[in-house]
């Protein structure tokens, strides 16, 4: 594992938003007083960040969380060239995947709607954008209860299969899907919605930055490794 | 890049199916023998929202057998369907289950959309109060399978698409191999439903005559369900195993959220990455069942995706989606299983529903089965939404029956 690199960290929840290269920003304040978004819908990506995103406004929450997890993440390879992006790859958990998409798909009946009926969206709508052709995995889990996604990535840089890997931890639950699943839901989480990514690169693409992922680090979730990362440094 | 470090081989040890061709195993090889297209118009899809009610749906004789070795009304069909494929092919492993530690067999699930029929239900009810199995969770659907089947290892749920089913069989091979387990049980599973009939209906992609993969008058896909089970171990720990995997590459397309690319760059990438991690040259496959769904560009990228990496040296190519229609999350895993069974009983795949090549087909189309014995290397691939793709090698040397 010691030849793996966390380059940067990055989140979005409800009481702010922040990476490894900017730290910890509250989200602007509400007519309540507060700094709490509970529509990740409402974020806007002008707001966060200089260059536009094509069609945003026809993409899920889920899909606008990874890309905006990723937007932060991406100055680390902002200066990566075509060949070197198609060995990048992203490794992503979500608990209860695009379920708040699958309700509105039953209400519409709409293909626009269908298309993000899928939680690999947010996979695919991150290589678009970024030009990214590595391996990828999605797993659904409230925890980790196989292997830790920070682990999986880790794996495939290390037996050779990409040089840098992306991890995601992407949750986009609504009002309507907690009445829905109820006591179904992962009750781990306090939060309905959220994103951490990581950025993990191998020997080749390591310039010295960053911290190396250690046994602790990968058995451990993406959530406590991204706090520990945004905080440090 | 350097070049990936080989993987060791994985051994297969069981097998378990329930499809459209019928329950069991035997079934689906008997459907491969005889080039059987088991889609059929469903009457529940007749009425409704739909581009066509052609189906592959498990039959209904079939069904009363799955009924009968779950009779726990409790559960889904998406469950008892899971759980008799899952029991088939961990009976067949009893050899090497024998000497595992429970807590060292894992369960790797695969599904696109895990119980939908119960979300649709609890929608329809209007936000009802709770969850009656669970199942909407792909995770927790993943739980009460391994609770059931006894393996009491690390579990994993994959959706990643069509090529979810190849992933978890490749997930099920990295636990292995990373030491998290020395059995795995990896189950693919999707259901026919309005859903996802009514889903692929708006995007005007299914065939209302039938998949026809490759063929120059094909229309789209038909959808189908079933799940797939193979239990691996490692090869030290297997006898006689059923095949070994031998090697995996994943891409992504970068292009298009649900069109295939254009030029099938990213398939053969997969590929490559496949056959490089194996160390097996593209001259040495001897057979591909590709994904072959019977859509315009999805057969079109395949065929170049499979000509840019074999050229004038391409092995015969069959696809079964025309035999019992894109089974979604299961699709990778139920195929994997045809691939093995035909293989061990000498059998090479047709491809049901192929009639007249499209001039954009690959060149070595098979259209009915045949009997060969000279066969070691098999390719088996996937693509899917999110421009996704997967490839596997299976080595199927000295795996004869």
């Amino acid at each position: 594992m010691n030849e793996v690199t966390i380059k940067a960290a990055s989140y979005l929840t409800p009481e702010g938003y922040g990476s490894s290269h900017i730290g910890h920003q509250a989200w602007p304040t509400n007519e309540d007083g507060s700094h709490v978004c509970t529509d990740p819908m409402s974020i806007s990506w002008s707001s966060l960040f200089p260059s536009p995103c094509a069609r945003l406004g026809s993409k899920d929450a889920l899909s606008r969380l990874g890309l905006m997890a990723v937007e932060l993440l991406a100055a680390g390879f902002a200066d990566m060239t075509d060949a070197q992006r198609t060995e990048v790859g992203i490794c992503m958990v979500t608990p209860t995947g695009s379920i708040a998409t699958d309700i509105q798909f039953l209400g519409d009946l709409s293909p626009s709607t269908f298309i993000y009926t899928l939680p690999s969206g947010v996979i695919g709508e991150v290589c678009i954008r970024h030009g990214l052709r590595g391996p990828s995995l999605c797993l659904m889990s409230g925890a980790d209860i196989g292997r830790s996604i920070i682990a999986e990535a880790a794996e495939r840089i290390a037996m050779g299969e990409a040089e840098a890997m992306i991890c995601l931890a992407c949750e986009a639950r609504n009002p309507a899907t907690e009445d829905i699943l109820n006591s179904a839901l992962d009750k781990d989480s306090d939060f309905c919605w959220y994103v951490n990514g990581l950025y993990l690169t191998g020997k080749a693409m390591d310039d010295g930055t960053g911290r190396a992922v250690s046994p602790h680090m990968a058995a451990a979730g993406i959530r406590r490794v991204c706090q520990e990362l945004c905080e440090r440094e | 890049m350097d070049r990936p470090v080989p993987v060791e081989p994985v051994a297969v040890v069981g097998l378990g199916v329930v499809s459209a061709a019928g329950d069991g195993s035997a079934a689906l090889l008997h459907a491969v023998r005889t080039n059987r297209i088991a889609l059929s118009e469903c009457e529940r899809f007749a009425d409704g929202p739909y581009m066509t009610n052609r189906v592959g749906t498990v039959p209904a004789d079939a069904w009363e057998a799955v009924v009968q070795a779950q009779p726990n009304r409790a559960h889904a069909r998406v469950y008892r369907l899971a759980s008799r494929a899952a029991t088939e092919a961990m009976q067949q492993a009893q050899a090497p289950l024998a000497s595992a530690d429970p807590d060292r067999v894992g369960l790797v699930l695969s599904t696109t959309k895990a119980d939908i029929e119960e979300l649709t239900s609890c929608v329809r009810r209007e936000n009802a109060p709770s969850i009656p199995g669970g199942h909407i969770l792909s995770a927790r659907l993943a739980s009460d399978l391994a609770v059931e089947q006894g393996a009491c290892g690390p579990i994993q749920c994959v959706s990643v698409a069509c090529i979810s089913g190849l992933l978890a069989v490749q997930q099920g091979a990295r636990m292995i191999l990373s030491g998290a387990a020395d059995v795995v049980l990896v189950v693919g599973v999707d259901v026919l439903s309005h859903f996802v009939v009514a889903g692929f209906s708006t995007l005007r992609s299914l065939d209302p005559l039938g998949s026809r993969p490759f063929d120059k008058a094909r229309q789209g896909l038909s959808l189908g369900e079933g799940a797939g089970a193979i239990v691996l171990c490692r090869s030290d720990r297997a006898a006689t195993p059923l095949a070994r995997i031998r090697g995996w590459g994943v891409s992504n397309d970068a292009n298009h959220l649900t069109g295939p690319s254009r030029d099938g760059s990213g398939l053969a990438l997969a590929i490559q990455r496949a056959l490089r991690l194996s160390g097996v040259e593209p001259g040495a496959m001897d057979a591909i069942n590709a994904h072959g769904t019977g859509t315009v560009y999805n057969d079109r990228m395949e065929a170049l995706a499979l000509q840019t990496v074999f050229g004038d040296g391409m092995p015969p190519v069959s696809s079964c989606k025309g035999m019992i229609g894109h089974t979604l999350g299961a699709a990778g895993v139920i195929e994997c299983a045809l691939c093995i069974l035909a293989t061990r009983a000498h059998v090479m795949p047709g491809t049901p529903g192929f009639t007249d090549a499209d001039p954009d087909a690959p060149a070595h189309i098979l259209r009915e089965a045949r009997h060969d014995t000279a066969y070691r290397w098999v390719l088996k691939t996937n693509s899917g939404f999110g421009g996704t793709n997967s490839a596997l090698v299976l080595d199927m040397g000295g795996c004869d029956e």
